[in-house]
């Protein structure tokens, strides 16, 4: 089972697909291309914190993906 | 949990003013003081983008007031963090407020609690060189954000720093 997690206002928003279930997986990509599309950033990421990379494009055997809204410089 | 003295108050209050005063970079006071006493008076809130100014002023001060404080939001975020934080960063964490993140340029940083000024870039012997100000463009909670600085500054710091603002540590 793959993970991704989509931050937002409400904290993250969790969705998992299994990458041999093609329409989880179609719906995990669309909304993927949707966030990307707004900006967002993509980090596939391991389980044990280590340094995770960041993904262009949706990767539908990676083990967690979290999505964070676009970076702007602050205060 | 009620309030039992002027002192949980007082500190629930100074913790909310502090949050705020550090999350929010945009918002006039005004505007924070309107929806926080506007939230005060409903008799059952989950209003979401409050979730990071208030703070810590949920517990006490909300239920004496009769208002159910959702801390769903940051205790989610609270969550998502802890699973992307090495041992070590955890630990530093809990104990001291901040962890340490290697860019992948090879600088050191220091994410403190928070996601307004919160990042402080070390010099080579630990000392802080400047204090740098991104974070995501969303309102999302504290715990959110610093754990798209640590994702960023690991993979793009250079992307990191394009994108901060830079004060004097």
């Amino acid at each position: 089972m793959s993970e991704m997690a989509i931050m937002g206002r409400q904290g993250d928003t969790k969705m998992t697909w299994t990458p041999d279930n093609k329409p989880e997986v179609d719906a995990a990509r669309k909304t993927f291309d949707d966030l990307r599309g707004k900006g967002y950033l993509a980090f596939s990421v391991e389980a044990d914190g280590g340094k995770g990379k960041q993904i262009f494009s949706f990767e539908p055997h990676a083990a967690k993906i979290i999505l964070s809204p676009p970076m702007r410089g602050g205060a | 949990m009620p309030l039992t003295g002027y002192g949980d108050f007082a500190s629930s209050t100074a913790g909310a003013w502090t949050n705020w005063t550090t999350t929010s970079s945009t918002t006039s006071t005004t505007t924070a003081a309107t929806i926080i006493w506007y939230t005060w008076s409903q008799s059952a809130t989950t209003t979401a983008g409050l979730q990071g100014a208030m703070g810590g002023i949920g517990g006490a001060l909300g239920s004496a007031l009769g208002v159910v404080h959702d801390d769903a939001p940051r205790q989610r975020a609270r969550q998502l963090l802890k699973a992307n934080l090495t041992l070590e960063q955890t630990k530093q964490l809990e104990d001291k407020g901040w962890f340490e993140v290697l860019g992948s340029l090879g600088k050191r940083y220091r994410v403190w609690q928070g996601q307004v000024r919160n990042v402080i870039r070390l010099g080579e012997d630990g000392k802080p060189i400047d204090r740098l100000c991104a974070h995501p463009a969303e309102d999302v909670p504290d715990e959110d954000a610093m754990l798209a600085q640590k994702l960023l500054l690991e993979v793009d710091e250079a992307a990191f720093s394009a994108i901060a603002n830079r004060t004097a540590a």
